[in-house]
């Protein structure tokens, strides 16, 4: 069944109950209990086409939003983030109830999911094959991996590049994507048909608004897929577009060093790190428009080299 | 005073593994878990203290003889700037 299909009465209902709702996001089952209103109707929106598995299914991770003890919230109501018990960032003003939750469950994959290899890289797919966008926050990859999931290409991911090591393929995790300040209009004008959920000011990213993945993308969520490409994306206004072949060694030394867990994960780490640098045709790109960049990463996937 | 002649060798329980992608070469030592990016050159040099213990001199004659160098001065200086340097990343370690 489909988080849609349960309706926002039940998914009320089921997320304050002692098992709470158990969300299947691709690579991780989420257990998430909740009885804040204002956060579950977000969640109905932005998690629709996600499959809900039943109450009994493993979790990865427990997470409870809920407001704090305290007489504060008859004031300035807020809202924490707490998983296996535990509460590890200060409360959110109850209105940021949403990110709070997508940026936990960041943090949670981040720490804990050291049985694949974690990189900090957008992931899209088209024609069985994936383009991993690799990049340091603000350089526009999630941007561009949204502009291109609302252009024909699979969206597996804007945040993680989560690769299995028995066969080096990446596993999606195709949840919102959080977009920033002026993206979330870039997104919006360009593409009529993107569906966002609320806008969150004053986040300490500035204003966030999240992108409802596509229908297709989730529905493919435990579809894993080998790499293709290695780009790393930097947006960079009014510039002309400019795509450069990388050496392999200094892309392997870029990965090691955008890896969350690349130290951690040993010789295995090295290994996936060297396999998809030797398989993948890696550049570095510097982009300003949609409608240059996209046609021409179109054309760099149909190239066979 | 004489100087004391060092034997060296790669860190003992280390494990390296080499990738050699033309002129450069990765080097991952999964005992520090630490990758480390070399030319084709001091790779051979540290494949050579992975097969042996090595005084500085044994080594020179060795890898001159292997590349079909000058047993000179300079070959002399650039295998001990590898050694120093080998030795910084903790690659080799002397042995007594």
């Amino acid at each position: 069944m489909k988080l849609k299909q349960l309706g926002l009465g039940n998914l009320v209902k089921q997320a304050a109950s002692k098992e709470g709702v158990c969300l299947d996001i691709g690579a991780f089952c989420v257990r998430v209990k909740s009885d804040e209103i204002i956060f579950l109707e977000t969640l109905a929106f932005l998690y629709q086409d996600f499959p809900i598995l039943p109450s009994d299914t493993f979790a990865d991770f427990h997470i409870v939003i809920t407001r704090p003890k305290g007489v504060r919230h008859y004031l300035k109501p807020q809202v924490i983030f707490v998983t296996d018990g535990q509460q590890p960032f200060e409360p959110f003003p109850l209105s940021h109830a949403f990110p709070l939750f997508e940026w936990g469950l960041n943090w949670c994959i981040a720490r804990r999911s050291h049985q694949y290899l974690m990189l900090h890289a957008a992931v899209v797919e088209k024609n069985g094959k994936a383009l991993i966008l690799p990049a340091l926050p603000g350089s526009g990859k999630s941007t561009l991996s949204a502009a291109l999931a609302m252009n024909g290409w699979r969206f597996l991911s804007d945040e993680f590049t989560m690769i299995r090591p028995q066969d080096g393929k990446i596993l999606p995790i195709p949840r919102p994507t959080p977009l920033k300040n002026a993206s979330i209009q870039v997104i919006k004008g360009t593409f009529l048909n993107a569906e966002m959920g609320p806008l969150f000011p004053k986040t300490r990213k500035g204003t966030v608004a999240h992108l409802r993945p596509p229908k297709q993308s989730v529905e493919q969520l435990k579809e894993a897929v080998l790499p293709e490409l290695l780009i790393f994306p930097k947006f960079q206004a009014n510039t002309e577009i400019q795509l450069n072949l990388l050496n392999k060694p200094y892309v392997v030394f870029k990965l090691a060093s955008n890896a969350f867990n690349y130290e951690l994960m040993g010789r295995t780490g090295f290994e996936l790190v060297k396999n998809m640098t030797s398989s993948c045709r890696c550049y570095n790109l510097t982009y300003s428009r949609f409608d240059q960049v996209l046609p021409l990463l179109d054309d760099l996937l149909m190239q066979n080299v | 005073m004489s100087t004391k002649i060092i034997t060296w060798r790669v860190i003992q329980g280390s494990d390296l593994l080499f990738v050699n992608w033309g002129s450069e070469v990765i080097v991952y030592n999964s005992l520090s878990g630490e990758t480390h990016q070399m030319d084709v050159f001091s790779a051979t040099v540290l494949e050579q203290l992975m097969s042996n213990n090595y005084i500085e001199e044994a080594l020179l004659n060795d890898i001159c003889r292997l590349y079909s160098l000058d047993n000179n001065s300079e070959n002399q200086q650039l295998i001990a700037l590898i050694i120093n340097n080998f030795d910084q990343l903790g690659l080799i370690e002397p042995c007594y």
